[in-house]
């Protein structure tokens, strides 16, 4: 184990390496020049060739292409991922302080995609070609075809403005208060929402995988023992129908982060996902290429978790 | 079993904690003095020395001031700067200050703060972006080279009095100046710090002294400030905390009915539904700007006046105002509406006539084939829609227009090369003072249209060189029938300022300007 470990390690320092010159390289070729986003061009009263002349040499845009991607990969392994334009603050900060917020809405959102998703999966599996069954896979549809933005106004609509329940937008009450409850409470609505969202693959994913398990010898074995069903399915048949589900989950944290974002932007929930939209729209570099390193740590993180996981849950595999 | 134990308890956990959840912690509560409103742009700075966006200048006027301001009659209103007056030939303006103010930290405002935060504004090294208004006044051309320290065009006489010297004359000065622009700054404060790059220096992030009636607290996100009040500020402060969220204007109407949030900007497409909302206020006003499209004159492609007159005719702008904007608007003949002694009766209204705009494109031997793009950077859904209303029209009377999207950067190397059409946009305080013309259409101050007609200079010029407002209103008379012939800038109509605020707020007044809607906040209470 501790021999794949550190080959893994060093294959991922490479990897990012390769991630961050094809990343620089990438969105420095997009149109687009951040001095021209932020001195709009019709507002302006003056010199404004001058004062992007001048806004260029501050942010570090007059340099030729490889010596500003130098100064930003050794700045970033000192620790330092640069500053922001918009605010001039420096980016690692202004991304754990949205990653928090992303962090709060999808680890919600995956709880009850996963308690959602794989019970109702099992259901499905027991009851195989049932009314029961087919009536999951409608539901599964459903959640995976009906686009998050449209669940999320109904969402608001019924539950904030005609019930009256729930609120209908950010993160916490106004100034920041409120406990734990108040947290819970503006998380329940976008969270539901993603969460649901995310539950139709699961459900599709453990109803085969637990099916598949079913049709297992020990099962069989189980059976003739004279175990009572309840015990066999939970006992001996889901943790090896979850084997899967523990891969797909892992790999698709690192999209969960980015897919957000509609979730964000329609809630105000001030996370990650909304950061990076509108650091692209204006060509916030800093905080753009500091987003999606921050992705590609993750994938690789989450890549090598789900890998050590499976080889801790399943003995026949050997690392 | 186990697996569906532990659902249920899992459920039944949630339940009883929503049924123990009580409604939400709004600050709506009674008793509570705390207000929530809303930024349609989310802010970044309380540096007034960047180019100014809706998001830092809503937040920028509580916390700071600037010398004057515009009521929400379209009336100058004495902020800082108690009263003004300019000599005869216009080039000197005497600023009177408020006296017996002080910084939220107890150090009296002087003029020293003024000419200290003045001198800033109007040097470039400092990273300010909005030097382009000193150009006209005495010494500024010499900080800007470099070559002088200070502009020696401002000066302060005493403790409560500055001057300013102009190069040419301009009565109008002082709107320059106007709230949410060009607020005052601490010299005590920031006057220690470095010149050089000072409009991005973090202090501007989290000020700790302020002169507004709401002081910065806290960034609650980086979206979301928290303002209390400034305990030097003169006057009875009626609000315990401020909270000025960003959101998008749907979210926030949304929030507005179920009480969450306080004050609201209303889109045009919602009004009719708001207005009859039960505990919401809603208020409309006259709003200052206008939408208006812009042509690359010195590109030569309309240069022609029968073109653009036929361009004219050939949009049905009150059809715009009424599918757009849901009639919350109005047509103008021109971009400086108002006030109305600025305004001649004898202008000449466009209304659509297509058998007209189609003769003057034959009179003009436009080519059919000429392509017109009409230029948007996406995003505001009325300029979106009513810039395809407009194709369709322009197609009408046998011109070739299509709509065509740019992004911020793209437009602006299109405005660089020179090289748009039709571009909409809507911006501007279009009637308070005819003075604001100026910026937009003299030859030499590299104005958006690129438009150069001598004859409107020298009216242009004339209308600032004298105080006897008679003689203003005969020169942009002239101004005005020139501009509505020759059409530089295509006038569409011009916005209402809507808002709803909830039925707990007191004493707030709709200002025409969206980014100064909080001009009046120290008059705000709640019930």
């Amino acid at each position: 184990m501790a021999a794949f470990l550190l080959r893994r390690l060093l294959v991922s320092v490479a990897v990012l390496f390769g991630i961050s010159l094809l990343l620089f390289i990438l969105v420095r070729t997009m149109p687009g020049d951040p001095a021209e986003m932020m001195l709009n061009p019709i507002g302006f009263v003056g010199d404004r060739e001058a004062a992007l002349e001048r806004l260029r040499v501050q942010l570090g845009l007059d340099q030729p292409l490889p010596v500003q991607y130098v100064r930003w990969i050794s700045e970033l392994l000192q620790g330092n991922l640069g500053y922001s334009y918009a605010d001039g603050r420096p980016v690692a900060e202004v991304l754990s302080e949205r990653l928090g917020a992303t962090v709060r809405l999808v680890s919600f959102a995956l709880v009850i995609a996963l308690l959602v998703g794989v019970s109702l999966g099992i259901i499905a599996a027991l009851r195989r070609n049932t009314g029961v069954d087919y009536g999951l896979s409608f539901v599964s549809l459903i959640m995976i075809s009906v686009p998050p933005f449209f669940v999320a106004l109904v969402g608001i609509f019924v539950f904030g403005l005609t019930l009256r329940w729930l609120p209908t937008a950010g993160m916490g009450p106004p100034g920041g208060g409120g406990g734990f409850m108040d947290a819970l409470y503006y998380l329940l609505l976008p969270g539901s929402i993603l969460g649901l969202m995310l539950a139709g693959p699961y459900l599709r994913y453990s109803r085969s995988s637990m099916i598949e398990v079913l049709g297992q010898d020990y099962m069989t074995t189980a059976r003739s023992k004279g175990l009572s069903s309840g015990r066999i399915v939970l006992r001996h048949g889901l943790h090896n129908a979850l084997i899967p589900l523990v891969t797909v989950v892992a790999l698709q944290i690192p999209v969960l982060f980015a897919g957000a974002v509609i979730i964000e932007q329609l809630f105000s929930w001030p996370g990650v996902g909304r950061m990076a939209l509108d650091a692209i729209l204006a060509r916030n570099y800093p905080i753009l290429m500091g987003f999606v390193m921050m992705i590609a740590v993750l994938v690789l993180l989450c890549n090598l978790i789900a890998d050590v996981l499976y080889a801790i849950i399943d003995p026949r595999i050997r690392l | 079993m186990k697996k569906r134990t532990l659902l249920a308890v899992v459920a039944g956990a949630v339940a009883l904690s929503l049924a123990g959840c009580s409604s939400p912690s709004t600050p709506n509560e009674t008793g509570s003095r705390d207000v929530s409103i809303q930024l349609y742009n989310a802010p970044s700075t309380f540096s007034p020395l960047i180019l100014q966006v809706g998001g830092n200048q809503l937040i920028q006027t509580l916390h700071w001031d600037s010398l004057v301001g515009v009521d929400d009659k379209g009336q100058f209103e004495p902020r800082l700067a108690e009263s003004w007056d300019v000599s005869a030939d216009a080039t000197e303006w005497t600023l009177h200050l408020k006296e017996g103010v002080n910084w939220s930290d107890g150090e009296p405002f002087t003029s020293e703060d003024v000419v200290y935060t003045l001198n800033l504004m109007a040097n470039p090294a400092s990273g300010s972006q909005i030097s382009g208004v000193f150009a006209d006044i005495a010494g500024a051309a010499e900080v800007a080279d470099g070559t002088a320290d200070a502009v020696s065009g401002i000066e302060a006489v005493d403790e409560n009095t500055v001057t300013l010297t102009l190069t040419h004359p301009n009565s109008a000065k002082i709107i320059d100046f106007a709230e949410p622009q060009y607020f005052i700054l601490p010299e005590h404060i920031y006057g220690e710090l470095p010149v050089a790059d000072l409009a991005t220096n973090p202090a501007f992030r989290e000020p700790k002294v302020g002169i507004g009636p709401y002081l910065f607290s806290k960034w609650v996100t980086d979206e979301e400030v928290e303002f209390v009040p400034n305990p030097e500020y003169p006057g009875k402060l009626g609000l315990d905390h401020v909270y000025a969220k960003f959101m998008a204007t749907d979210a926030a109407q949304a929030q507005l009915q179920t009480g969450e949030i306080d004050f609201s900007q209303v889109a045009a497409s919602d009004a009719d539904r708001i207005k009859e909302l039960a505990g919401v206020s809603f208020h409309q006003i006259g709003g200052p700007g206008i939408m208006a499209l812009h042509n690359a004159w010195d590109s030569g492609k309309l240069a022609d006046p029968r073109v653009r007159q036929a361009i004219m005719y050939g949009i049905d702008r009150q059809a715009l105002v009424d599918q757009v904007i849901s009639g919350y608007g109005q047509v103008v003949d021109t971009i400086q509406h108002g006030p109305d002694w600025a305004v001649p009766d004898d202008l000449v209204h466009y209304t659509r006539d297509v058998d007209k705009a189609k003769k003057l494109l034959a009179d003009a031997g436009w080519d059919p084939a000429t392509e017109v793009r009409l230029e948007i950077v996406p995003g505001p859904k009325d300029r979106e829609q009513a810039l395809t209303i407009i194709a369709g029209q322009l197609q009408e009377i046998g011109m070739n227009a299509k709509v065509t999207q740019y992004d911020n950067a793209a437009l602006g190397e299109a405005i660089k090369n020179r090289d748009f059409d039709l571009l909409i946009s809507g911006y501007g305080l279009f009637n308070v003072d005819p003075a604001a013309l100026n910026v937009r259409l003299l030859c030499d101050n590299g104005a958006l249209s690129g438009y150069c007609n001598p004859d409107l200079d020298a009216a242009l010029l004339a209308g600032i060189a004298t105080t006897d407002q008679d003689e203003r209103a005969a020169a942009y008379a002239d101004a005005q029938r020139i501009m509505n012939t020759e059409l530089p800038i295509f006038p569409l109509y011009v916005p209402d300022t809507l808002a709803a605020t909830s039925e707990r707020l007191k004493g707030f007044k709709v200002n025409p300007l969206p980014t100064n809607a909080f001009w009046n906040i120290a008059e705000w209470t709640v019930e």
